[in-house]
């Protein structure tokens, strides 16, 4: 069995393959400590599927943690990671984008699942995870019903889209101003993935289109992504978290074909 | 040297004066690693106690970048930075006299290089630029209270740091104050606006030399007026008076300079390639110094011997067994991160080719006719015109991205880097066009990031190998 | 010049049309003026000489009308966004989003200018992307107090003249010229009215108003601008005068004409009485010289030696002086300096401007923006306590 992993800034990611055929996956928190959150990885594994870490015969890790880990492993880059699991899920995929809690990625595969490019955008606070954690915060509400309130809009509202900092004070004002939490997240929704667009379209989109990270599972944010390319996108099926780690499993024996 | 002399009273030149002499001496300690070199620290420091305060001299040398020490103790760059540093002592202590005697205290924009200043007997201060580079690169201390200063006044953060931190040393007493600036209307509006600042706040004329937005004839001889009128304005303004032959004698100097420069850009197209990035700052450092003395095309001959011998040799400086990945840095060096292009260069194997901070095309430059004055202004106009950070800024992309994807074909680039300083707005929108371009056309893929040329927090080191390690073990393989 | 009529409502006073024309292709001016054969110019930056478009005269009667570039009503910038990235001010984003939209296909012909960092580098994607059927660039040098740099830009206009002229075979004749040097100046001169009697005690006209105006006036050919704009002066002077404001402010900074901007300043009852911005008052300050036997080099001269935009690297202190004799002149209680994020002419000579000013005893506001604004609320705030903190 192969463990691969993906120690992200807000979570912790493991997918378990057996035979290259996918067994299970599962999160915790990274909550800022890489070696705890893999720790905290190995025994929810262990406690939901009873595999302990001698069970694995290779364990591959990826993300922003990765350097933190003492236990001897397999390091693979997040961008190879991705365009690994994204070819894996559809064979036709030739563009994915990665949407996770502090940065965004977008890249082009060849039809081996070869990165031969890709942008990010990670120095941009209102195009990240972290960013909508905080407005969530401040709107009293969850991820999980965001996406249905966000549905229910009557009206478009423009945000200053420029600035994380400005955002902030403007949801603060539009609430003030007796404004709905709908309409208030929905512009906010559609001002990030108008920043995700952007970060899209500096590279040549052909061919279909996978999404992964955590932000992908907002389902509000994968309809105005889909209506900002002016495509259709598919969600990574193991769950769009679950991306880089599936790729990080695959990449063992030279990875998918 | 007394306390009241330029070189101790103002921070930023006493600093430039002690950096010198540690790198002189330093260098030529015979260490080869960073160990030695702290082991030898004792005997270093007693060489430079007999010129510079102790204190000083232990407090700047805990200073420094331990990654730079290591670097600069490579032998692919020992002995070029040891002559670079004798190059600069020649000058700071010309400075320090010019500046003792009280005469006119000029700084000069370095897109038009000095001769003309020598050749009236003006020593023009080190430009903020050089100094923001030099010291955002060499000590960990950087200019960040400057900057920090700036900024707490109302300058944007993104308001460049080439410029920034170094006008605001002049209010905090760090840099003597200007008697007259110098600039090119060109690259930008955040330079453009800082000289201002600084002309404004410290009471002194600011002579402009307009870049043309064309590069045709009449753009030249337009560019020729402006110079001999500034020269004329300057002449007034100092009381000093521009010697022909003078003139000759510094643009002789700087036409050898640049017979190195351009034979180190030649060499630099082979593969694989034989030029070292890490000293491209060194070099950009003797532009800024062009013509002030024989030293400083001593170093650039040094650079090319040592460059045309390993070539010669079918050599390669790379560790055995790294595969040479032929980088084009298509935005330019990074000051604050001095070792990057070494690090690199271990690393990945990535060589440097050529950036919009090395460049000057030979074939469209040539060298400065010194006939007479008129066939030299001429020359060194034309070879402002397409100087680093000017060709590529003061007229139409077109120009940058025709220079790069040309030299990514003549040079069989691998793969680009664009580390664009967050500051340089008219490099942004360039940045898609030239990236598609060398995709489209060549295949080469390009890793875009921000970082902020002379102040590190922004975009710190961790974080750049972080993501360049990411880019290399991905798309370069 | 033929008077235009309007198929929209005819019952609107001629100052009432002006405060309500429509953006763009949809003012009706601007389709009545196209469906009739003439021709429309735009142009981005106040360093292009105008009346020398408008003398080109066309065939069968027809004329050429320059248009000012705005970007008022861009909701997003995406496209603007992926190309140019983040650090490029908004205001050039939304123009050339607009471009990308289709707003400017109206457009027969645009003129840029190297004004700007950010603006001259939209000019490549224009050029490549847009394509109108003219595209010329007015390089205009840093200084202006040398007859070389003079001499420059008098070839750019030139050059300009000829680049537009040559498309069609249209040149103009010495009377065409002066016909629209004179139009221009009356233009000019009717705009200085209007900032008299915004300057009042009373003022006739509210800052927003103002800017509504000023807006009309980069969209309507200036002869029959002039024209209502007469008639609207004398509708103005019979009002009343405006007596429940708060506070007298000006306005300083990043170019302007998001009537927007104003209105937030205006929602806190203080009255922007004045302004120092391209748009506005430095727009229209300084005459063209009609007695001259070359009228393109006075046009030139007008544009180049007038109260300069601080890109202009020439002593700021000119500058200062300018802003206080408005200042003076509209008695206001406090100065707003805004720029748009990203606007390193305006985020430093702001600074240069408001400290200068401050010693002069004259209360200042610095404020940070983006163009079309979204966040009104903050900027409301901070005016409100910039009032609050000069007792007003």
């Amino acid at each position: 069995m192969i463990l691969g992993c993906d120690i992200g800034t807000a979570l912790t990611k493991g997918v378990i393959l057996a035979e290259g055929e996918y067994i299970f996956g599962t999160s915790v928190l990274t909550r800022a400590n890489a070696e705890r959150a893999f720790e905290d990885l190995l025994e929810a594994i262990r406690r939901e599927r009873g595999f302990k870490l001698d069970d694995f015969k290779e364990v591959v890790i990826t993300g922003w943690g990765e350097g933190r880990i003492r236990l001897p492993h397999r390091s693979e880059p997040t961008m190879k990671c991705i365009a690994q699991a994204a070819i894996w899920d559809l064979p036709s995929c030739r563009f994915a984008l990665c949407l996770g809690a502090q940065q965004s990625s977008a890249l082009i595969l060849n039809d081996r699942g070869k990165v031969l490019d890709y942008r990010i955008n990670d120095k941009c606070a209102a195009g990240a995870g972290r960013f909508l954690d905080i407005i969530f915060e401040a709107l009293e509400t969850t991820p999980e019903e965001s996406a249905d309130i966000a549905r229910s809009a009557d009206k478009k509202i423009a945000m200053s889209s420029q600035c994380a900092v400005f955002a902030e004070s403007e949801v603060v004002s539009l609430v003030n101003d007796g404004e709905s939490v709908a309409n208030i997240l929905e512009a906010i929704f559609r001002s990030l993935v108008s920043g995700v667009v952007a970060l899209s379209k500096r590279l040549p989109i052909r061919g279909e289109i996978i999404v992964g990270g955590g932000l992908a599972n907002n389902l509000r944010i994968v309809e105005l992504l889909e209506e900002g390319l002016g495509k259709k996108v598919k969600v990574f099926r193991l769950g769009p978290s679950f991306i880089a780690a599936m790729g990080a499993a695959l990449s063992v024996n030279g990875g998918v074909r | 040297m007394k306390n009241n002399s330029s070189l101790i009273k103002y921070d930023y030149l006493r600093r430039l004066n002690v950096t010198c002499d540690l790198l002189r001496v330093a260098l030529s300690s015979g260490a080869q690693t960073l160990p030695e070199l702290v082991a030898n620290w004792p005997q270093i420091k007693a060489e430079l106690i007999k010129e510079h305060d102790e204190e000083y001299v232990q407090h700047l040398f805990e200073l420094v970048f331990p990654e730079v020490a290591e670097a600069l103790l490579n032998p692919k760059h020992l002995q070029p930075t040891i002559k670079f540093a004798i190059a600069l002592k020649k000058y700071v202590l010309d400075l320090g006299k010019y500046l003792d005697e009280g005469k006119p205290v000029v700084y000069n924009w370095p897109t038009f290089t000095p001769e003309v200043w020598y050749a009236m007997g003006v020593v023009p201060v080190f430009p903020f630029e050089a100094f923001a580079g030099l010291l955002s690169g060499l000590y960990t201390d950087g200019l960040e209270a400057e900057n920090d200063e700036a900024e707490k006044q109302g300058f944007a953060f993104h308001i460049c740091s080439f410029t920034k931190g170094p006008i605001k040393a002049i209010e905090v007493g760090k840099l003597p104050k200007p008697d007259l600036i110098i600039k090119n209307s060109s690259p930008c509006d955040s330079s453009n606006l800082n000289y201002q600042y600084a002309a404004y706040v410290n009471k002194c004329p600011l002579l402009i030399l307009d870049s043309p937005y064309y590069t045709n004839q009449r753009a030249l001889k337009y560019y020729v007026q402006n110079v001999r009128e500034m020269l004329e304005e300057g002449q007034k303004i100092t009381g000093m008076k521009l010697d022909v032959d003078k003139l000759r004698y510094h643009c002789e100097i700087s036409n050898r300079q640049m017979k190195y420069m351009y034979g180190l850009q030649r060499l630099r197209k082979e593969v694989p390639c034989p030029d070292p990035g890490m000293m491209r700052f060194l070099d950009f450092g003797t532009l800024v110094l062009c013509g002030h003395s024989d030293l400083v095309p001593a170093y650039l001959e040094q650079r090319y011997k040592e460059v045309k011998e390993r070539h010669e040799r079918g050599e390669t400086f790379l560790p055995p067994g790294k595969k040479e990945i032929r980088t084009l840095w298509s935005w330019g060096w990074v000051a604050n991160m001095f070792y990057l292009p070494h690090w690199l260069e271990e690393t990945f194997g990535s060589t440097y080719m050529e950036c919009q901070l090395s460049y000057l095309p030979e074939d469209i430059t040539g060298f400065v006719d010194t006939t007479n004055l008129d066939t030299m202004l001429e020359g060194l106009a034309r070879r402002s015109m397409n100087f680093v950070m000017h060709r590529t800024a003061m007229s139409y992309s077109d120009i940058w991205v025709n220079d790069f994807v040309t030299i990514a074909r003549s040079h069989k680039v691998d793969v680009a880097i664009f580390g664009g300083n967050r500051a340089c707005k008219h490099a942004w929108t360039l940045c898609k066009i030239l990236s598609d371009a060398l995709q489209e056309q060549l295949g080469i893929p390009t890793l875009v990031w921000e970082h902020d040329v002379c102040d590190k927090r922004f975009m710190p080191h961790s974080k750049i190998k972080e993501l360049l390690t990411e880019f290399f073990t991905t798309v370069a393989q | 010049m033929q008077t235009a009529s309007l198929k929209v409502a005819k019952q609107a006073s001629p100052l009432e049309e002006l405060l309500n024309l429509p953006l763009r292709s949809n003012n009706p001016y601007i389709q009545e003026w196209k469906a009739k054969g003439n021709k429309v110019i735009g142009y981005v930056c106040s360093y292009t000489p105008e009346e020398l478009i408008y003398a080109i005269p066309g065939v069968g009667g027809t004329r050429i009308m320059p248009v000012r570039i705005g970007g008022v009503g861009c909701t997003h910038t995406e496209e603007a966004d992926t190309l140019m990235y983040r650090y490029i001010c908004t205001f050039t984003r939304s123009t050339l989003q607009l471009a990308l939209d289709g707003e400017y296909n109206y457009l027969d012909g645009v003129v840029f200018n190297s004004c700007c960092e950010h603006m001259r580098r939209s000019y490549e994607f224009w050029r490549d992307l847009v394509r109108p059927k003219i595209i010329t660039m007015v390089s205009v040098p840093r200084t202006c107090h040398s007859e070389t740099e003079f001499r420059w830009y008098h070839e750019e206009c030139i050059n300009m003249m000829e680049e537009i002229g040559k498309v069609w075979g249209l040149n103009p004749l010495p009377d065409q010229l002066l016909n629209a040097v004179k139009t221009y100046n009356r233009y000019r001169q009717l705009m200085m009215e209007v900032y008299r009697l915004r300057a009042l005690k009373k003022p006739k006209l509210t800052g927003s108003e103002a800017f509504k105006i000023m807006q009309a006036g980069f969209n309507l050919p200036k002869d029959l601008f002039n024209e209502k704009l007469e008639m609207a002066l004398e509708e103005l002077k019979a009002r009343p005068g405006i007596t429940d404001y708060r506070a007298r402010v000006l306005l300083a900074g990043s170019y302007t004409d998001d009537p927007s901007l104003v209105d937030t300043i205006e929602s806190t009852g203080a009255l922007v009485v004045s302004d120092s911005l391209c748009t506005g008052r430095k727009f229209v300050d300084n005459l063209v010289d009609e007695s001259s036997s070359d009228l393109v080099e006075a046009v030139a001269r007008r544009y180049f030696s007038r109260i300069t935009c601080p890109r202009m690297m020439e002593d700021p202190e000119e500058r200062i002086n300018f802003v206080k004799k408005l200042a003076k002149e509209a008695e206001v209680d406090g100065i707003i300096f805004q720029h748009i994020t990203f606007c390193d002419i305006h985020n430093i000579e702001n600074i240069i401007e408001s400290e200068a000013i401050a010693r002069a005893g004259i209360p200042t506001l610095k404020l940070e923006r983006e163009y079309n604004a979204a966040d009104t609320g903050r900027l409301k705030t901070r005016v409100q306590a910039f009032l609050e903190k000069i007792g007003k």
